[in-house]
């Protein structure tokens, strides 16, 4: 009951203007006399608001100049065109692309370059980066 | 099924100005009149209304919103009046010779026949937000869940908007009747 008082409040007294899945909830609170009752007081609240808020009869209509403003809108302005769509891949294509891509590159290069590759491989091989060599050296020199 | 406001919408689009007015006429009414029950004056609200309108025109073409096209209008409308309200509410704080003038501008309900005072000052005495939901439930008789979707919240706080608007007039009113 307590969230038909709630949608009563959020939503107010014209059940027809709930969401739908309210409308179950609104059945549960309509067979209640409680529920019938707040529902009843909350209808004549809201008339009673539109009766007092609407009593100064007021209800403005555009002035001719306000017409003639209105009219003369599509010879002042311009339309703004609607922006042209930057094309997008999808990104299953663009993934495909890119993987065809980059193994036709790399295939190429490793093609091209096994030799260079291989020397290089000798030369880094020849290095003696533990420095074993130079303290082999000063030994000797002792 | 296309509504006729889609149709002609569709031609305004495509620049027909003939379809353009006749948007105009089946809306500018009900536009001018919530904007003017939000900014409370008469010429404010007529410059607002043809803003709207404006970027209605300007708009057309790439109109893309899945709302209603009275929905889009009304939420434009809303935002230029509030934004409006509270524009001119600034400059009455920051310079009170001027206020006075702009308070004389805008507190016109007076001057519109068949108004009551009382009624005039208490609304002009809520902020503009509570003025604009006040304005679409009451006077345009709209859904709460519709005034959810022109003012971009939702249904809970359009109604803990339209209770304390309810709350301050009543106080402001039953004042005034004493």
């Amino acid at each position: 009951m307590t969230s038909y008082f709630r949608a009563l409040q959020c939503y107010g007294a014209n059940l027809r203007e709930w969401p739908a899945h309210l409308w179950p909830i609104a059945l549960l609170g309509m067979l209640s006399r409680r529920g019938r009752a707040a529902r009843r007081s909350a209808l004549a609240d809201d008339a009673a608001w539109r009766r007092q808020l609407q009593s100064d009869g007021l209800s403005l209509a555009p002035s001719a100049a306000m017409q003639q403003r209105l009219s003369a809108i599509p010879g002042a302005h311009r339309q703004v065109a609607p922006p042209q769509r930057p094309v997008f891949l999808p990104v299953s294509m663009a993934t495909a692309a890119a993987m065809v891509l980059g193994i036709a590159i790399g295939a190429t290069d490793l093609t091209s370059s096994s030799s260079v590759f291989s020397d290089d491989y000798q030369a880094f091989a020849s290095l003696d980066i533990a420095g074993s060599n130079d303290v082999a050296d000063w030994l000797e020199g002792e | 099924m296309v509504s006729r406001d889609a149709t002609l919408l569709a031609r305004t689009a495509e620049g027909d100005a003939q379809a353009f007015q006749q948007l105009v006429d089946r809306h500018s009414s009900a536009v001018l009149n919530v904007i003017y029950r939000i900014v409370l004056s008469r010429a404010d609200a007529e410059d607002l209304c043809q803003e709207v309108f404006v970027r209605l025109w300007k708009q057309a073409p790439s109109w893309q919103d899945e709302a209603k096209l009275s929905t889009w209008l009304y939420r434009v409308a809303s935002n230029l009046a509030i934004n409006h309200s509270q524009r001119v509410q600034q400059r009455f704080v920051v310079d009170g010779e001027l206020a006075e003038q702009l308070a004389d501008a805008s507190t016109p309900l007076n001057d519109e026949p068949g108004d009551s005072p009382a009624l005039a000052a208490a609304l002009s005495a809520l902020p503009e937000e509570q003025r604009a939901a006040i304005a679409f439930r009451y006077y345009r008789e709209m859904p709460v869940r519709d005034i959810a979707d022109v003012l971009g919240n939702s249904p809970k706080a359009v109604e803990s908007l339209l209770g304390r608007a309810r709350r301050r007039l009543r106080q402001l009113l039953g004042e005034n009747n004493d």
